[in-house]
C-alpha cells in the first residue's frame, strides 16, 4: 500500500481500544465516568454531539474494567425487548439457567431476588435508538439496583427531553462530552500519526495547519478524521500524478482548504 | 474518485472570494482617507468664512487660538500635577516592597523547614537527575544545569522574585510592578507547595507510587516513575511510563525528554529525534531543543 493510502486508513472512523488517545479532555471525561461508575448510582447519562468520542470512551471503560464479570457492554442496541431482557439475564446468571420464555416481569423479580447479591454495570451505547417504552423499562430495572446502566446517547432536542422526563429523578449524574480544544486537536492529529510510527508526517503539521483544521472541524473528532482522510487522499493523488506539488517539509494550508471544500465545510 | 482539477479551481475561487473583503476594505479605507482630508480642509475654510463675516472676526479667531493654547497648557499642567500626585505614592510602593520582602522571608522559612524534613529525599532526587545526564547528554548544558540543581531549584523560585522586582522597581516604578509582584510571590508560593508535594512523594517506594498512580492517574507521578526507572537503567519501563505520562499530559516537556532518552538507550535514536521535533513543533522549550541538538550532532 502506498504511504498516503496507509495514512488515509489511519483516519477511518473506528472504535479500537488499542488506538485510544489520551487527550486533556478525554482523560477528564474518562476519570469522571469512572468515578461516577464507582458511586452508588442507578443510572449515568453520557451525552454529547456525534463524534465527540462517546463510543470510544465507553469502549475504553469497558476494556479497562478490572473485573470483567461485573461490567458489560451492549454496543449496538438490541431493540427487541425480549432479546434485550435475555441478554441482560446472561450478564447476571448462567445462560443455561434461563427460562424458555423469560418475560419482563419475571426478569424484574429475578433482579429483586438478586438485590444484595449481585451488582453489575451495563454500558449501553447509541441509546437514542432504544424506544421510549424500552427506555422506561430499563429505568425500572435500574431501580432494583441489580444493574446499573451507563446510557450513552447523541444530544438532540428530543434526547434532551428524554433526559428530562425519564431520568431526572433517577439519574444522579450526567456527563456531557464536548468537542476538543485546539490543543486537543493538535494532540489528536499528532498522536494518531505517532502511534503508527509516522513521526515525519506528524512533524509536517505546524500550528497554522492545526488552527485551520480546528476552524473547519470545530474540534469534533469524527470531522477531524474526515478532513485528514481527505487531505491524505489529495496527497496520494499528487504523489502519483504531480509529485512536485507535495514536496517540502510542511503540510500546505492550501490542501487543507481543498479538503474542506470537498467536504463542504466551506464553499467556493 | 477525486476530481483534483475541479477542486483546484474551486480553491482558486475560494481564495479570491476570501481576499475580496480585504481588497474592498483597503479600497474603502483609502477612499475615506482621501475624502476625510479633503472634507476637513473644506470644513475649516467654511468656519473661517463664517467668522470673517464679522469685522472683529480676526480678533475672535485670535482669542480662540489663545484660549486653545491656554486650555492645552492647563491640560499639561493637570497632567503633570496628577503625575506628581503619583510620586508621593512611591512611599506606599516602598511599603509594599517591605511587605513583599516579609512575605519572601516567610516563604524562605517554610522552604527551609520542608528542606530539613526532606533532606534525604532531596539528595535522592538529585542523584536521579545527574545520573541521567552523565550517561546521557554531557553536551547539553542547559538541561544539566537545570536538572542537576533540583534541590537548589527548589529555593530559587522563591528568591527569584525579590531580585527581579528590585530591578524592575528601579526601572519602572509604577502600578504594574505591584501586581506583578503579587503574582510572582503567589507563583513562588505555588512552586513551593508543589515542591513539598513532590518531596513527600519521594518518601515512598516505587511500587507504592505505581499503586498511587493507578488511583490518581497523575501525569507528574508517571513522569516521576519513568525517571526513577531510567535512573535504575530499566529503560523499557522508563519508556513505558514516559508514554503513560505523555498520554495524560502531552504538554509536559519532561515526558517527551524521558521518552527520547529512553529510546536512545534502547537504540532508537531516530524515534527520539523525531519525537522531540514533534514536541518543538507545538511548544518552545530550551531543554528539548538542546537535547535535540546534542542528539543530532552525535
Ligand atoms: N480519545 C480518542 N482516541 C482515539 N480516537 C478518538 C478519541 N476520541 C474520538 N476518537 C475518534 O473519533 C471518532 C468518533 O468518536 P466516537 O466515539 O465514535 O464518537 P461518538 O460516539 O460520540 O459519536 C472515533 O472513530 C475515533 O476515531
Ligand atoms: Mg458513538
Amino acid at each position: 500500500m502506498s504511504k498516503y493510502k496507509d495514512l488515509q486508513s489511519i483516519f477511518i472512523d473506528r472504535i479500537e481500544v488499542s488506538q485510544y488517545i489520551g487527550l486533556d479532555t478525554s482523560i477528564l471525561f474518562y476519570n469522571k465516568l469512572l468515578e461516577s461508575i464507582q458511586k452508588p448510582l442507578k443510572m449515568i447519562l453520557l451525552y454529547g454531539k456525534p463524534g465527540t468520542g462517546k463510543s470510544v470512551l465507553i469502549n475504553k471503560i469497558y476494556h479497562d474494567a478490572k473485573d470483567r464479570r461485573n461490567v458489560f457492554l451492549i454496543s449496538t442496541p438490541i431493540q427487541n425487548e425480549t432479546e434485550f431482557i435475555k441478554k441482560l439475564y446472561t450478564f447476571l446468571l448462567p445462560e443455561s439457567t434461563m427460562p424458555e420464555d423469560l418475560s419482563y416481569n419475571q426478569f424484574i423479580d429475578i433482579c429483586n431476588a438478586l438485590r444484595d447479591k449481585k451488582h453489575i454495570t451495563v454500558l449501553l451505547d447509541e441509546a437514542q435508538l432504544y424506544s421510549s417504552s424500552l427506555m422506561e423499562k430499563i429505568r425500572l430495572i435500574s431501580d432494583t439496583r441489580a444493574i446499573k446502566f451507563v446510557v450513552s446517547l447523541h444530544k438532540t432536542e428530543k434526547e434532551d427531553l428524554i433526559a428530562k422526563e425519564h431520568f431526572q429523578s433517577r439519574i444522579w449524574e450526567t456527563i456531557e462530552l464536548k468537542n476538543g480544544t485546539i490543543h486537543d486537536t493538535a494532540m489528536y492529529v499528532q498522536k494518531k500519526l505517532i502511534i503508527q510510527n509516522y513521526f515525519e508526517i506528524a512533524n509536517m503539521f505546524h500550528k497554522g495547519n492545526i488552527k485551520l483544521i480546528h476552524k473547519f472541524t470545530k474540534g469534533n473528532y469524527r470531522e477531524i478524521n474526515k478532513l485528514l482522510f481527505t487531505l491524505f487522499e489529495i496527497y496520494d493523488y499528487y504523489e502519483t500524478n504531480k509529485p512536485s506539488k507535495i514536496s517540502g517539509t510542511k503540510i500546505k494550508n492550501r490542501y487543507i482548504e481543498m479538503s474542506a471544500l470537498k467536504l463542504g465545510y466551506i464553499n467556493a | 474518485m477525486l476530481e483534483i482539477e475541479k477542486l483546484e479551481k474551486e480553491w482558486r475561487k475560494y481564495k479570491i472570494k476570501q481576499l475580496k473583503p480585504y481588497v474592498f476594505i483597503s479600497i474603502l479605507l483609502a477612499l475615506s482617507a482621501i475624502f476625510l482630508t479633503l472634507y476637513s480642509k473644506d470644513a475649516t475654510k467654511l468656519v473661517q468664512q463664517i467668522a470673517f463675516n464679522d469685522e472683529g472676526a480676526k480678533k475672535e479667531v485670535a482669542v480662540d487660538e489663545k484660549e486653545m493654547s491656554k486650555e492645552s497648557t492647563e491640560a499639561t499642567e493637570s497632567e503633570t500635577k496628577s503625575y506628581s500626585s503619583q510620586t508621593p505614592s512611591s512611599n506606599t510602593s516602598e511599603e509594599k516592597t517591605a511587605k513583599i520582602a516579609e512575605d519572601k522571608t516567610e516563604i524562605d522559612l517554610d522552604s527551609r523547614d520542608s528542606k530539613k524534613e526532606e533532606k534525604e529525599v532531596d539528595s535522592l532526587a538529585l542523584k536521579a537527575d545527574t545520573g541521567f545526564l552523565e550517561t546521557f547528554a554531557p553536551q547539553s548544558t542547559p538541561v544539566s544545569s537545570k536538572a542537576s540543581n533540583s534541590p537548589k531549584k527548589a529555593i530559587q523560585p522563591v528568591q527569584r522574585p525579590t531580585t527581579d522586582t528590585s530591578n524592575r522597581f528601579a526601572q519602572e516604578m509604577k502600578d504594574e510592578t505591584k501586581t506583578e509582584n503579587t503574582v510572582d510571590s503567589e507563583r513562588a508560593v505555588k512552586e513551593h507547595n508543589s515542591l513539598v508535594l513532590t518531596t513527600t512523594k519521594t518518601n515512598n517506594t516505587l511500587e507504592y507510587l505505581i499503586k498511587r498512580f493507578n488511583e490518581k492517574r497523575d501525569p507528574k507521578l508517571a513522569s516521576y516513575i519513568s525517571r526513577s526507572y531510567y535512573k535504575k537503567g530499566k529503560y523499557k519501563e522508563a519508556l513505558k511510563w514516559s508514554i503513560e505520562a505523555n498520554s495524560l499530559d502531552p504538554s509536559n516537556e519532561e515526558s517527551w525528554i524521558l521518552f527520547a532518552k529512553a529510546n536512545v538507550k534502547l537504540g532508537n535514536r531516530e524515534d527520539a529525534i523525531q519525537a522531540l521535533k514533534v514536541y518543538l513543533n507545538q511548544y518552545s522549550s530550551r531543554n528539548v531543543k538542546s537535547l535535540l541538538n546534542s542528539l543530532e550532532s552525535k
